[in-house]
């Protein structure tokens, strides 16, 4: 059976098929469901950096009107809270239990919850409990710890380093180059703050649990809160239907989670807790502060002959996440013959690190590609010619080739939309009034992940579908591509194809991190929506009303919500006649895709090089791109004007929420160069950027036309949809090229980010000092 | 709910007071308002609460009755005691306009007003926009042009284009964004916002730059 051509609607820029409830306020989130009885939680956060609870006085907040209950470290509700970060497919990025003693390690930990009747009560309450501290001085720089290699980095030797035969080291190697580039870069703290609060309703029916939580991990979360509840977890429901963006900081499950799920149980009643917009700093982690250390050696031709990415990242001692910047940039960009990568880690006083789009692509491939352009400038040479003398079509490292790689395409489909070959090489070459023009351009790159995923296909007695995946939709389109990829399947109109997800009740998925939920998802809704289908023919061709009665499956084909014979139009049966001559209700398809599998499933030569293999193959998207800034002469402001890109991430599924996809990267790539910053207070171990005001995402001021590109072909090697994930390329490489644009304007070279208009200033005035001389 | 005693540290009216003045603090640039917020609170003849009162608002033109504590705000008064929770929390302290609503016709952030205090006006939500089930053309335009990604700031920019549309039928682009000044998207929908509204005020859009080559080197 095969569907009719010409009528795909994967690849198509569909319009969301969620798009009408979110313009209309009609999506439910976690946050927007209420019970009767239900209470409200507020936690009360530390107050000190580092040291030691000494008392909490609960006197006057039990006494405030419409208290229920406060918890701390003395009557903490039972609960089992899991001793290891990552087992049995649970993530956890904060090992620390929740009010689990008097040993304050960071600013902003949880040390007493406030139940009240509503939430202004227990803000209310909060605000009377006593807590006092014996403080002790929170760690929080590098010079105050120690460095230390972490056990890994991305599943990898901290250390790596491959050579050329005869090499001594890649440090000889780089020495010995004729051209070199030696510059550290920094960037910065930074939050995720999705603009949906991390919230949870909790809500018991005696033993069993529905937990309404947005999280990138339906699955993930359930487990998290059956083992840490001691309870079955097929006692555990967690729904989220939409998730108000994500990030990375809704990746793992947090112990707030836990903490809310206990108390719920405990006081056999609803309780929801929304989290302050500031506790979004302390609480659900962070992108690390890195600092990288690069040396890149070339030949006078643009051929590089070392490369040497040395990392310092921090991380914290109640958290285990390692932000792996050379791991994931150095180690598969470029063809270089000597390639080191190290990795140190030094412990702060603060909350768990975790996941941030992009992790360690992002800051990694913003230290290596201004570490190229700083090269290109050295070299003398075009930023683009430069790189394409260093292209590789296999991994630098495991020498497995790329399944598809249009790197060089990138380059070419951007710079020619963009108008590169008109730039002028000379920094500050172009003025526009009081305005300094730059042009800039980097690669960007993630790669492409597949896990275990499973659906189901349900074709329904009015002959519509359902789709069900324990899958979420953080704004990526989720629900559309699903919706595509069914409807395509079956043969049925978009509108009647129902998407269910955000629920662990439905079959499980993977977790929504690595780009990888519609790569892992789609192929088990075309298993489902097959095997539905397949179903289906089969009664169709056992009844005997049937006008397709005695056909054989492979002559029939399926379109407009019917089967029909191939050989003749006429012999046709909708879904719902076949459906309701037999006497079903539905008919049901189920599919599970182990990725791994697929390599021994293969049964020939020929169908083997379409299948997902990664001990033989690398699979890697990589993109580009080219962006114009201007830096104003006296105030240093630096505006983006033009961003251009070009991305090969194989067959995008709906060219518009990927092209929104990489819009997005782009705008938080924008945001990282320019203007995020989480500041600390290295006395007091607190973050002094404590709100949406403070902390500056980019708004529409900042955000000018992206122009996005999408090049290569589709890559069956990966998957039966020949489509890699664009959820994270987009926050790669623009910091790095709007860094190289800011020194084409201005001549000046900032290697920390964010690139604010004081540290250009700092450098202009370097320059005419040095002029002066 | 039966009236607790008076806070003991706290006499009404300083209460009432303090309501005034951490309710508009945080609007950086409103000292005059501050100023004449105090002198509201303390002109007042009946201090109200600290216990819930009847309040009564006027809701996408239908009155709707709550027993609210004095210092519930018009953001939480919508989400935590009706069902209107199109309206959304992200910020609470006025700044990222994700709880817009039109009050009086004004674009109006629900977390800086006190529920108390917008008796007797008219309240628009996102809920009242589309009217019998049509989406407006603000509405269908971001639909279309994917102005959306995770949906949590849409309300609050549909409330701000659908105000700027009102009062400025044809905008440009620059009024566009700066009529959206005050609302924040972290998925960064931005470009495809300004277009959204620009379709919706009518106004002729250039053809999207997607370009789909692949094959060109298979």
């Amino acid at each position: 059976m095969t569907a009719q051509p010409n009528t795909k609607l994967i690849g198509q820029a569909v319009s969301r098929v969620d798009g009408r409830l979110k313009v209309t306020g009609q999506a439910d989130y976690a946050a927007d469901y209420h019970f009767p009885g239900m209470a409200w939680a507020f936690a009360i956060k530390s107050t000190i950096g580092k040291g030691q609870l000494s008392g909490i006085d609960t006197s006057a907040a039990e006494k405030s009107s419409g208290v229920i209950k406060i918890y701390t470290a003395q009557n903490r509700p039972k609960m089992y809270p899991p001793k290891k970060e990552q087992s049995g497919g649970v993530i956890v990025s904060e090992q620390l239990a929740p009010l689990a003693g008097n040993e304050i390690h960071y600013y902003g930990q949880d040390v007493a919850y406030v139940i009240a009747k509503t939430y202004e009560q227990a803000r209310q309450a909060a605000s009377l409990v006593k807590v006092s501290y014996t403080p002790g001085k929170p760690i929080m720089t590098k010079e105050e710890t120690k460095l230390k290699a972490p056990p890994e980095v991305n599943g990898l030797d901290p250390h790596l380093e491959k050579k050329a035969s005869g090499v001594a080291s890649v440090d000889s190697a780089w020495t010995s180059s004729p051209v070199k580039v030696d510059a550290t870069y920094q960037t910065p703290f930074v939050h995720h703050h999705p603009m949906e609060p991390h919230a949870v309703v909790a809500k018991w029916d005696d033993d069993r649990l529905t937990f309404y939580t947005p999280t990138q991990w339906m699955v993930g979360s359930r487990n998290f809160l059956a083992k840490s509840l001691g309870i079955s977890d097929d006692h555990v429901r967690v729904v989220s239907h939409f998730l108000g963006g994500g990030f990375g900081c809704k990746g793992s499950s947090w112990m707030y989670m836990l903490m809310i799920a206990a108390a719920a149980r405990d006081l056999k009643q609803p309780v929801k807790f929304v989290m302050e917009r500031e506790n979004m700093f302390t609480s659900v982690g962070y992108r690390p502060f890195t600092t990288q250390h690069l040396l890149i050696g070339a030949q006078t031709d643009g051929k590089l002959t070392a490369l040497r990415h040395l990392s310092e990242t921090s991380a914290s001692d109640v958290g285990h996440f390692v932000e792996g910047t050379g791991h994931a940039s150095s180690y598969v960009l470029y063809d270089c013959p000597n390639i080191e990568l190290d990795h140190q880690v030094y412990d702060l006083s603060l909350g768990a690190p975790t996941f941030m789009r992009a992790p360690g692509e992002s800051p990694g491939i913003y230290a290596l590609e201004a570490a190229m352009d700083e090269m290109a400038v050295a070299l003398k040479m075009d930023p683009v010619e430069f790189r394409l003398k260093n292209m590789t079509q296999e991994h630098p490292f495991t020498k497995l080739p790329f399944s598809s790689r249009n790197l060089e395409e990138c380059y070419r489909v951007a710079g020619e939309s963009f108008g590169w070959s008109a730039r002028k090489a000379e920094p500050g070459s172009t003025t526009d009034g009081d305005w300094l023009v730059g042009w800039g351009m980097a690669t960007a790159s993630y790669p492409a992940h597949r896990s275990p995923a499973k659906a189901r296909v349900r074709i329904l007695a009015d002959g519509t579908a359902e789709v069900l995946s324990a899958t979420q939709d953080l704004g990526t389109g989720t629900y559309t591509i699903i919706a595509q990829e069914a409807a395509d399947e079956l043969g049925l109109p978009i509108e009647k194809v129902k998407v269910k997800i955000g629920d662990s009740s439905f079959p499980e998925a993977p977790v929504s991190g690595g780009s990888q939920s519609a790569g892992s998802v789609l192929p088990a809704v075309r298993g489902a929506a097959r095997t539905a289908l397949a179903q289906l023919s089969q009664l169709a061709i056992d009844d005997e009303h049937s006008a397709l009665k005695g056909l054989k499956p492979e002559d029939i084909v399926v379109g407009n919500g019917s089967l029909q014979a191939k050989s003749d139009p006429g012999r046709v049966e909708t879904f719902a006649a076949i459906l309701a001559r037999s006497g079903h209700g539905a008919i049901e398809g189920n599919d599970s895709v182990d990725p791994a599998a697929e390599k021994k499933q293969a049964k020939s030569e020929s169908t083997a090089e379409k299948v997902f293999s990664p001990s033989t193959t690398a699979y890697q998207s990589f993109g580009a791109f080219f962006v114009e800034v201007r830096v104003h002469k006296l105030t240093c402001e630096v505006r983006v004007s033009r961003v251009v890109t070009a991305m090969d991430i194989g067959q995008p599924l709906n060219l518009k929420t990927a092209r929104s996809q990489v819009i997005g990267g782009a705008v938080f790539g924008i945001g990282a160069a320019l203007t995020e910053h989480s500041i600390l207070d290295a006395e007091q171990g607190r973050w002094l950027t404590h709100d949406l005001g403070t902390y500056h995402v980019p708004v529409h001021a900042d955000v000018p036309e992206i122009d996005v590109h999408f090049v290569g072909p589709p890559d069956y090697k990966f998957n039966p949809m020949g489509a890699r994930g664009v959820g994270e390329i987009g926050n790669t490489g623009l910091a790095a090229a709007i860094g190289s644009a800011v020194f084409h304007a201005t001549g000046v070279r900032v290697r920390e980010l964010p690139i604010t208009p004081d540290k250009i200033l700092t450098g202009m005035l370097a320059q005419a000092k040095s002029q002066a001389v | 709910m039966t009236p607790k005693p008076t806070p003991p540290t706290l006499d009404r009216r300083s209460f009432l007071k303090g309501l005034g003045t951490s309710a508009v603090a945080v609007a950086t640039v409103q000292v005059g308002a501050m100023a004449d917020e105090l002198n509201k609170a303390s002109a007042l003849p009946t201090p109200q609460g600290p216990a819930a009162v009847p309040v009564s608002l006027t809701i996408n033109g239908e009155k709707k009755d709550f027993q609210l504590e004095p210092r519930v705000t018009l953001l939480d008064a919508l989400r935590n005691f009706s069902t209107l929770t199109g309206t959304k929390e992200v910020c609470d302290r006025g700044t990222c306009g994700a709880c817009s609503v039109l009050l009086d016709g004004k674009l109006t952030y629900a977390c800086m007003k006190l529920a108390i205090e917008v008796q007797g006006h008219d309240i628009r939500t996102i809920e009242g926009i589309a009217q019998n089930g049509q989406l407006t053309p603000v509405q269908q335009a971001f639909v279309e042009c994917d102005a959306l990604m995770c949906g949590f700031c849409t309300p609050g920019f549909v409330m701000a284009a659908t105000s700027l549309l009102e009062s400025n039928p044809k905008p440009t682009e620059d009024e566009v964004r700066r009529a959206c000044s005050g609302n924040l998207c972290r998925c960064g929908t931005y470009p495809n916002i300004i277009k959204a509204v620009m379709k919706a005020s009518g106004a002729p859009l250039p053809e999207t730059n997607e370009v789909i080559r692949y094959g060109s080197l298979a």
